[in-house]
């Protein structure tokens, strides 16, 4: 789990830039569905909100690389952070998955 | 000189102005640092110049429940435990002498200033050279970033040790053994005490060799420094004979022992970009230096909390995979029949992580490898000495069974309580926090892994701790704030029994600091030569 929401942050935030993504995301696709689960099950249990007018509130979706990254780590100083599934995210990183899980199903 | 107690005649008597019973570390400082200051030292000392079974076998102990077997966990030779200790060293905080209200139990009658001033002598001691700690002295030494500089909840500590580690009887025996006015006595373990309660005067101690021979000393002053476990242990005993008169007033002998419990509980991932050589091994040529992180005071009061040493040990993607240990624990936990708490999460990590599960399958029953970024270093595991309360409940009691000289062997009663559990949860949060709000990375916490954390993962550091506890009174503690042991006004106590609390960084540079100061103090204390 940590590992794939690792990649996922990746994907999304470009934290940590690796190529091999996108071949460990099409060959489990099973990973990826539970940490966008997850991430939403974390965001339910935390905030009252929806996903998405917290980011849309926080305006990152159309920000680039750099700010979307300040916004985030600014959370984390704020202690705007929530556990999934251990991995200690901030509430944008969480919105982020929580919406796309939502978009899913 | 030394002498081998096993060949000298019958039931001598000797006479010294100082006994120091126990070469090991904190012995083999106190006599360095007191030969210039006394007419005569005797050192008392179990075990040979080498490693010995007779005298390794007295390091048993009767039980020791969750606890590291004392029949290894120490050595029982001239040069004590540093013949197979790490050298790693850090000194304390300010804040681990204080008193902190939300730690049991904590607080020191001495403040950092009064153990600081010797610091440097114990590096030099140490083979870790006097040129300090300061964690801007050496970013700018080997030209590094201090990740966490502007942080202040997390910061940068340093770690030296010697290469190869310092013995301490390899490197300071010959001297000792060329000063004429050191003896010591080896293969003489310390049996028994005499103690005069009108005068509150140590007299004589008795030592026994392996072939039955006795040696009686008589000195002005004695210095047990047998080590963390048996200094408690043998003065338990003398507490015995002596109606509790020996420090043991407040019934605080054997109580409050301490270790550095030693958890695996996080992963860490790193954000690629930066650069944390810092936190990795920087060779000298007969030592290493190396950053790791630890909680501000600042956090550490905020949250109140204990610190950890947290060392960045690097760990591959395969390495960090919650669907590894979720396999393991679910496979231990069905073959037993049972059923693991957070059942759901296990399943969870094991299907959110199969290609590492499958990539464990194919190492451990094929020898193959199947993903090359299994490899991949990704972040840190890192292996984190933990802080633990003093409780009375965790101590050394005498059991009804004896060792070869009669006396009776340990128990210990040793627990990690749930609230240092929860409180190194606490700290671990920080960590987390602080390492996403600097851009560094983000942290998983894995208490899903609890039973294997605190069980089969859990290790520990071999530092034995608290057992004869400083103290302001004889109420509180065994020793005053000068490690004499109350109730006597002659007999100390050196290593780190005395230690009130452990901190997160090992002992021993503490130790070798206290023994100094002891020195010195003994040196204003009794006449010189
Ligand atoms: C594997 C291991 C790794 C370690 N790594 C580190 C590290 O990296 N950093 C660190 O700071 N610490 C480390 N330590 C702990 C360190 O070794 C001890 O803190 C240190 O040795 C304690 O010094 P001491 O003088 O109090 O006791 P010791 O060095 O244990 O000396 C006690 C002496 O008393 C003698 N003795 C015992 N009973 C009797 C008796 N009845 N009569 C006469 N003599 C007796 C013993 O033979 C011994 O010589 C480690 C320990 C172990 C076991």
């Amino acid at each position: 789990m940590p590992r794939v929401s690792r990649r996922t942050l990746i994907k999304l935030f470009g934290i940590i830039p690796s190529a091999a993504i996108a071949s460990h995301f099409s060959l489990n696709a099973a990973k990826y569905d539970s940490v966008l689960e997850q991430a939403w099950q974390a965001w339910q249990q935390n905030l009252d909100i929806k996903p998405l007018p917290y980011l849309q509130a926080t305006k990152i979706t159309n920000l680039p690389e750099a700010e979307k990254q300040k916004l985030i780590q600014q959370e984390f100083a704020e202690d705007k952070v929530i556990s999934v599934n251990g991995l200690v995210l901030s509430y944008i990183e969480t919105a982020i998955l929580a919406q796309l899980y939502l978009e899913q199903v | 000189m030394i002498i081998d107690g096993n060949t000298i005649d019958s039931n001598i008597h000797d006479e010294a102005d100082i006994c120091i019973i126990g070469g090991g570390v904190a012995g083999i400082v106190l006599a360095r640092e007191l030969k210039d200051s006394y007419a005569k030292i005797i050192m008392v000392e179990g075990g040979d110049e080498y490693y010995s079974q007779d005298s390794q076998d007295l390091y048993q102990s009767n039980k020791t429940t969750h606890f590291p077997n004392t029949h290894y966990s120490r050595l029982r030779f001239l040069g004590g435990s540093s013949n197979h200790w790490e050298n790693n060293t850090s000194p304390f905080t300010a804040l681990d002498f204080e008193k902190r209200e939300w730690i049991p139990n904590s607080g020191w009658p001495l403040s950092l200033d009064d153990i600081e001033p010797f610091y440097m002598q114990a590096a030099t001691y140490c083979g870790t050279e006097p040129d300090g700690y300061n964690t801007n002295y050496w970013k700018s030494k080997y030209q590094q970033e201090d990740l966490f500089a502007a942080s202040g909840k997390v910061q940068t500590q340093i770690a030296k040790s010697s290469l190869p580690p310092v013995r301490f009887f390899a490197q300071y025996g010959e001297e000792l053994k060329q000063t004429e006015n050191i003896l010591i006595y080896k293969n003489s373990n310390l049996v028994d005490m005499n103690y005069e309660s009108g005068k509150r005067k140590i007299t004589s101690i008795i030592a026994q060799s392996y072939t039955g021979k006795k040696l009686t000393i008589n000195a002005k002053v004695f210095i047990m420094c047998l080590g963390g476990l048996e200094n408690a242990r043998m003065l338990l005993h003398f507490n015995d004979k002596y109606d509790n008169g020996l420090g043991n007033q407040g019934g605080n002998v054997g109580a409050y022992l301490m270790e550095h419990p030693t958890v695996r509980a996080v992963y860490m991932f790193k954000q690629e970009k930066k650069n944390f050589d810092f936190y990795q091994a920087h060779y000298e040529q007969s030592r290493v230096i190396k950053g790791f992180l630890s909680l501000t005071e600042q956090a550490l009061r905020q949250e109140k909390s204990v610190n950890l040493r947290i060392p960045l040990m690097n760990a591959s993607e395969f390495e960090l995979s919650a669907g590894i240990s979720s396999a393991h624990i679910l496979a231990d936990e069905l073959s037993q029949v049972s059923m693991p708490d957070d059942f759901g999460t296990h399943v969870m990590n094991v299907l959110s992580d199969l290609d590492m599960v499958i990539e464990g399958l194919a190492r451990k029953h094929f020898d193959k490898r199947i993903f090359e970024s299994a490899n991949d270093n990704i972040g840190f595991l890192p292996a984190m000495m933990t802080e633990q309360t003093p409780i009375r409940e965790n101590c050394i009691k005498l059991s009804e069974k004896k060792d070869g000289f009669g006396l009776r062997l340990m128990d210990i009663e040793y627990q990690i309580t749930q609230d240092d559990r929860n409180r190194i949860w606490k700290s671990l949060n920080v960590l987390a926090k602080e390492f996403g709000a600097l851009g560094l990375g983000r942290v998983k916490l894995n208490p899903e892994f609890s039973s294997r954390i605190w069980g089969s993962q859990l290790g520990f550091s071999n530092h034995h701790m608290g057992t004869t506890k400083m103290a302001e009174t004889e109420k509180d503690g065994v020793v005053d704030k000068n490690s004499l042991v109350f109730g006597t006004s002659n007999l100390f106590m050196a290593g780190s029994s005395v230690f009130c609390t452990g901190s997160h960084v090992p002992p021993t540079l503490t130790i070798c600091a206290m023994s100094i100061r002891l020195a010195e103090y003994i040196k204003t204390e009794f006449n010189h030569a």
